[in-house]
């Protein structure tokens, strides 16, 4: 796992100065996804970071954002993922880029929610992801560009 | 990750023994609960307290070992309020009995046996 200093570019540009940023980069798989998670975590924590609500969503949107890269824009391949963070007084922003394959659609998934009002054997065992990224992200956006696939979303820094 | 099981009141009780359930031992989860709810019969109570996160793929195996009990009872204790919101964002929070804690569980336990005793 390589880890740089930050040079957040153009995360957050115009949304204020940033009091702490970084970037990283590791390899796409579920057990590395689960220890960068960790690390992001600990380092907005110790970034002032510290309202539980915040914290949590923060931790269940990484996982479902990294997680998708994956199992989908990594489906048949191997690769890296590149993640920054950019905390301001008010907001978490995030941008995750890979090499992978282009988003279905080249759009944003958006989902319904889940049927939870059907016979248990038609209960969903998927479809959650995508539902909870666009209920828990906001300014969530999606570009590829070259290649490379651009996830960028935001966390209010509330509760 | 690992499930321990242990029979109280004709109930089983499952701990889960990590501190994430997600897309890395969500298959491990499934298997783990087949095994040891196999030969079970009663209802079954799945400790979450050690848990304190839960993924997407997480949920999902969830609502999978719910499906291989058929019908009968599975209920989730001392769920984190990282948990808490994955159940209630996805309104899955319905589709299981969640309680507070152990205490809460044994005292259904013990009115459960109350009544076939009476």
């Amino acid at each position: 796992m390589n880890q740089s200093p930050a040079e957040c570019s153009d995360l957050a540009d115009g949304f204020g100065s940033a009091i702490a940023s970084r970037s990283y980069g590791f390899e796409a798989t579920h057990e590395a996804v689960r220890s960068q998670s960790q690390t992001i975590l600990t380092e907005l924590f110790n970034a002032g970071l510290s309202m539980p609500d915040t914290i949590s969503k923060s931790e269940i949107l990484l996982g479902e954002v990294l997680n998708n890269i994956v199992e989908h824009s990594y489906a048949d391949t191997t690769g890296d993922i590149e993640i920054s963070w950019f905390l301001t007084d008010d907001t978490i922003w995030f941008e995750t880029r890979d090499r992978g394959k282009e988003m279905p659609g080249a759009t944003l998934p958006n989902p319904d929610c889940p049927p939870n009002d059907v016979a248990l054997e038609d209960m969903p065992e998927g479809g959650f992801g995508w539902f909870m990224i666009n209920q828990l992200a906001q300014e969530i956006s999606y570009q590829r560009t070259d290649g490379i696939n651009v996830l960028k979303f935001a966390i209010p820094r509330v509760g | 990750m690992q499930l321990d099981a242990v029979s109280h009141e004709g109930a089983m009780i499952l701990t889960v023994q990590a501190e994430r359930i997600d897309a890395a031992s969500a298959v491990q989860l499934k298997n783990q609960f087949r095994d040891a709810t196999n030969d079970a019969t009663g209802r079954v109570i799945m400790d979450l307290d050690q848990v304190k996160f839960m993924d997407s793929s997480g949920l999902g195996a969830m609502v999978a070992v719910l499906k291989l009990l058929k019908g009968r009872k599975l209920e989730l204790v001392n769920l984190s309020p990282t948990v808490s919101k994955v159940f209630a964002l996805t309104r899955m929070d319905k589709v299981f009995k969640i309680l507070p804690d152990m205490d809460e569980a044994f005292a259904s336990l013990s009115s459960d046996k109350a009544q076939k005793a009476s």
